[in-house]
């Protein structure tokens, strides 16, 4: 069951938990005093998202993110089936100090042009 | 006639301290209350609250809904208590020794016993969870309805209620007969 909110007779007296008046002054003293020659900093720039949106056309934005979402699923597609970078595979010879073929430099290296 | 909240932040943007103190008096319990259920120790929620302010000050410009400075001022207290309680969480990773507070022979025995009260009532509210601090100080304590506390804490008033009665009924569970340690003149 939930008290009734305005059965005060409910309620704990929490008063000496309270500042009192004098210590009350004291911390909004302190507050006051501290405050002299702190400055109040400018107002940051909402969100870049709503900046852009009421400067920018609509269309100019559905296009920019149809360009970015084709950008990018060419690139994931591209990526696809690619061996692995060059770099990794000789670090993995160095590491295992595994002489590579002929065979092996020719694939790592994707043949005699590179 | 009171100034609204939303006056007064117009006039401290404008780099009105006074209004900035008016504001500050308005919500200085308020503060204090939500500091001290953060961080259970006076000297620690007087710094918080300290912070909380000056915080407020500086970034009065970013305070969207001035109508409601007292939500936003909430949650610069619980940010800074938060940061204040994990400072607090390092810090007793250390032993320290601490001095013995200086106590004035010439405090009364009414100062002696409030600071027993407040002893005995920080021991209780400790017990408690978070939420069921900030609500029963606000509540109880600063007087404010739980319509405000809803919105000012973000959560809703049948939340605010249940913590409420939990609150207190957990109080009482922890305090017993606490009426008899009250003192007759407060």
């Amino acid at each position: 069951m939930i008290d009734d909110p305005d059965d005060r007779s409910r309620a704990i007296d929490l008063r000496p938990l309270a500042p009192d008046a004098d210590e009350s002054e004291i911390i909004i003293g302190a507050v006051m005093a501290r405050l002299a020659g702190r400055p109040q900093l400018a107002a940051m720039p909402t969100d870049i998202l709503v900046i852009v949106g009421n400067h920018v056309p609509r269309a100019w934005i559905a296009t920019a993110a149809a360009l970015m979402i084709a950008a990018s699923l060419a690139v994931v597609w591209s990526s696809r089936g690619r061996p692995a970078p060059i770099d990794a595979t000789i670090a993995t010879w160095a590491i295992e100090q595994h002489v590579p073929t002929n065979g092996e430099l020719l694939l790592a290296f994707q043949g005699y042009a590179r | 006639m009171t100034e609204s909240d939303a006056a007064l932040v117009a006039r401290v943007r404008e780099g009105d301290a006074a209004a900035f103190e008016v504001l500050v008096r308005r919500y200085f319990r308020a503060a204090y209350l939500v500091a001290l259920a953060r961080v259970g120790e006076r000297p620690d929620a007087e710094d918080v609250c300290q912070e909380a302010f000056l915080r407020s000050w500086e970034l009065i410009h970013e305070c969207r809904d001035p109508d409601r400075f007292a939500a936003w001022l909430v949650r610069i207290v619980r940010n800074t208590a938060l940061n204040r309680r994990e400072y607090l969480n390092v810090r007793a990773a250390v032993p320290l020794d601490h001095a013995a507070p200086m106590l004035s022979a010439s405090r009364s025995d009414r100062r002696s016993e409030r600071r027993d009260l407040r002893a005995t009532l920080t021991a209780a509210l400790a017990q408690l969870k978070m939420s069921q601090r900030v609500v029963v100080l606000l509540h109880d304590l600063e007087g404010w309805p739980h319509s405000d506390i809803a919105v000012r804490l973000g959560i809703s008033e049948v939340m605010c209620r249940r913590h409420l009665s939990d609150a207190r009924k957990r109080l009482r569970e922890i305090l017993g007969d606490y009426s008899r340690w009250m003192p007759d003149d407060r």
